[in-house]
């Protein structure tokens, strides 16, 4: 039976008195799956998917062995199998009085004030069929909650694992964090999945930051060749508050990012910085947007690739300075390199500007690895490969070590090494 | 050591070098000399290896390998080192990581461990002294934002932690100012020994103060039309190249 079919069954099955999922399972029946019409899915559709006979999983009927490779880094750890949190693999070090960090579930059971006023009242449902789906039915995944003025030693560590090992797979995965007004907190997301059968997960991330809060965030894509990610963050700062954003997609047969920012208060300033690598026929298509809604902001973007092989790689960067939005700085750029003739990137800038003192660049750029710089690596005797990862390495440098967590970055640029 | 036989090399259906014949054997140091666009740099880049070069005609051996065969990394990791007219810069690979890399490299070649992270340490260090090259240079992306004279001096610096068997040096002399000039000297003459041979690419006899050439060839068109002492440099420098030039048409006529 296809997903789709599935998904109907299952909404008319199980009814819901939630007027939330009402609704959204009212807009995602109404609007279906995007194709290639629509202007945002021009370059590929999760339709095809869709007619697939995946099967909708969520929990795991099995203890599985987790990847641990990042668990040397000391974290408030949460490990989520198919959105089931797995406790074994999980830990909390912050000892915060008011610091919640459970899952999705439990937040709804045991902090339903909290989990009511912030679930779903950032990410658009209107016209995100997808987002309609994922708001459709009880969500699993990831709640943390800080206090206000809390100093949070320890990141926040959520793995997410989606199976695909004795059948395709279909999941959908949630995450709110909700960021006090003055606390301070780093966020590491790593995106996995087990099995060589297809799978795609459908992902929403909500996070809601208040005055003055100061977040860094790094989201890792590595999910296996077959497995296809669709991942919506939507991100709201209030006034005077600090975000630093890192979007790394390291593999997967398709990954689909909507990273939204909306700067609602003024001298919110976010830095948006992303690094993809594409090889065999993958494709990663990252689209941002940022809504510059009050004066005095600041974004900085930054998205670069490195494409191989048949691969595509699409970046979408939509950024909107709304008419009151005066002393907007707005920095835009995307840099490709590619390393086969056969690889393909559309590269678009979009920018919407109305209001009138404003800064605002952008740029985009494709090139290959530059040949005099491999030849003067090469003439000092390093293999053809070594000088390789060593450009690429460089290239990448300026992403990678805007990440504060050098396990992390020493992660990525092994990645480099053994992938590239 | 090095034997080069009738070389053609050309770029895109463009003759550079015309039929190049020289000998080098160990301990030996020869001077190129010629005017702008003989294709000195050519000659070079073909004998490191660069592939937009296309070779048509000829052959070199390299201690008796078939050097236009290998790799440019084989070919220097056999001991070959070219010092470039014009240094690269890389933004982002820190001259530091190279260099431990490139010895690294060498030594798995030749069948030895990587050198410990101390012995590289004081290993670069005492080559730096060797050059004189300033310490904040090498914590800096290779060769990004050096000046002119710092990037003649990294190369020399590389050859010092390279020890090849032979240095070709294009123009490493232009750009320096005149303590760096004898410094970079003084830094060939004690590589110098038995063993190694240096080719030194130039267009002032003032270098060839401080290095003593054993011949000294003069490039023109893609061709070694003269060759001799020390004694023609000394000529040229007088002379110009209108002479040579002169020479050769009235022999063509
Ligand atoms: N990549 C290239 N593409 C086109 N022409 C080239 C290229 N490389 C060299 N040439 C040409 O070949 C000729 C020789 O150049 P080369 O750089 O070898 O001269 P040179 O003897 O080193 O000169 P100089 O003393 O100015 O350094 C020149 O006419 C140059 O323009
Ligand atoms: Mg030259």
């Amino acid at each position: 039976m296809s997903l789709l079919h599935q998904i109907k069954e299952k909404a008319a099955g199980q009814a819901t008195s939630n007027e939330l999922q009402q609704h959204a399972r009212a807009v995602f029946l109404s609007n279906g799956i995007p194709t290639r019409k629509n202007e945002e899915w021009k370059y590929f559709s999760f339709k095809p998917t869709f007619d697939h006979d995946l099967t909708w999983v969520d929990g795991a009927n099995q203890q599985l062995p987790i990847n641990t490779q990042l668990h040397n880094i000391k974290a408030n750890r949460l490990v989520f199998v198919n959105g089931q949190l797995d406790i074994q693999y999980s830990e909390i070090l912050d000892q915060i009085p008011g610091l919640i960090v459970c899952s999705m579930e439990e937040a709804s059971a045991l902090h339903g004030a909290i989990f009511t006023q912030h679930f779903g009242k950032y990410a658009s449902i209107e016209n995100e069929s997808l987002n309609a789906l994922n708001t459709a039915f009880d969500p699993q995944g990831s709640f943390v909650y800080i206090p206000k003025g809390a100093v949070c030693e320890y990141p926040f560590f959520i793995q997410h694992v989606t199976t695909s090992i004795d059948y395709a797979s279909f999941s959908q995965l949630r995450n709110l964090w909700i960021i006090g007004a003055n606390a301070s907190a780093s966020f590491i997301e790593s995106y996995e999945s087990i099995g060589s059968n297809k799978c795609l997960t459908n992902v929403v991330s909500e996070i809601a930051i208040a005055e003055n809060a100061q977040v860094n965030s790094y989201k890792l894509q590595q999910q296996q060749a077959v497995a296809q990610l669709n991942h919506y963050t939507q991100i709201n700062q209030s006034a005077h508050s600090n975000v630093k954003q890192i979007t790394v997609s390291m593999c997967g047969e398709i990954v689909r990012n909507n990273l939204h920012f909306k700067l609602n208060g003024p001298a919110a300033d976010c830095m948006l910085h992303g690094l993809y690598f594409t090889d065999k026929k993958r494709l990663v298509d990252n689209h941002t947007r940022v809504d510059h809604v009050s004066p005095h902001c600041t974004s900085d973007e930054k998205y670069k690739g490195i494409l191989t092989d048949e691969s595509t790689a699409v970046f979408n960067g939509k950024i909107q300075v709304h008419l009151d939005a005066q002393k907007t700085a707005a920095y835009q750029r995307n840099q490709n390199i590619l390393l086969s003739d056969k690889a393909t990137i559309n590269t678009k800038p979009q920018l919407e500007i109305f209001a009138d003192d404003v800064k605002c660049t952008h740029g985009a750029t494709i090139g290959r690895l530059d040949e005099k710089s491999l030849f003067y690596l090469r003439s000092r005797g390093i293999p053809e490969a070594v000088a390789k990862s060593m450009l690429l390495k460089a290239y990448a440098k300026d992403i990678t070590d805007a990440i504060d967590e050098p396990s992390l970055t020493l992660f990525i640029e092994q990645f480099i090494e053994a992938n590239i | 050591m090095l034997s080069i036989e009738n070389l053609h090399a050309g770029i895109e259906g463009k003759n550079i070098l015309n039929g190049i014949n020289l000998n080098i054997r160990p301990g030996e140091v020869h001077a190129i000399m010629g005017p702008n666009g003989a294709g000195k740099s050519t000659l070079s880049s073909v004998l490191a290896g660069k592939n937009e070069y296309t070779v048509s005609q000829g052959s070199v051996y390299f201690d008796g390998k078939d050097l236009l065969e290998m790799s440019p990394e084989d070919r220097a990791r056999e001991g070959l080192f070219l010092a470039f007219q014009y240094p690269v810069e890389i933004p982002g690979v820190s001259n530091t990581n190279f260099l431990k890399t490139a010895v690294n490299e060498q030594r798995k070649y030749r069948g030895l461990p990587p050198m410990e992270a101390t012995d590289f340490l004081k290993f670069m260090r005492e080559k730096m002294d060797f050059v004189e090259m300033d310490k904040s240079l090498t914590s800096r992306s290779l060769n990004e934002g050096f000046s002119g004279g710092e990037k003649k001096r990294n190369e020399i610096f590389q050859m010092a932690m390279l020890a090849p068997k032979l240095a070709i040096l294009d123009e490493t002399d232009s750009g320096l100012d005149i303590d760096a000039l004898r410094l970079v000297s003084n830094g060939v003459n004690k590589l110098r020994s038995k063993e190694n041979a240096f080719v030194v690419i130039t267009h002032y006899q003032r270098l060839l103060d401080y290095i003593v050439p054993d011949f000294v060839h003069v490039l023109y068109k893609g061709r070694i039309v003269k060759s001799g002492t020390a004694e023609l440099a000394k000529e040229l420098e007088q002379k110009g190249y209108d002479w040579i030039k002169a020479e050769l048409e009235t022999q063509n006529a």
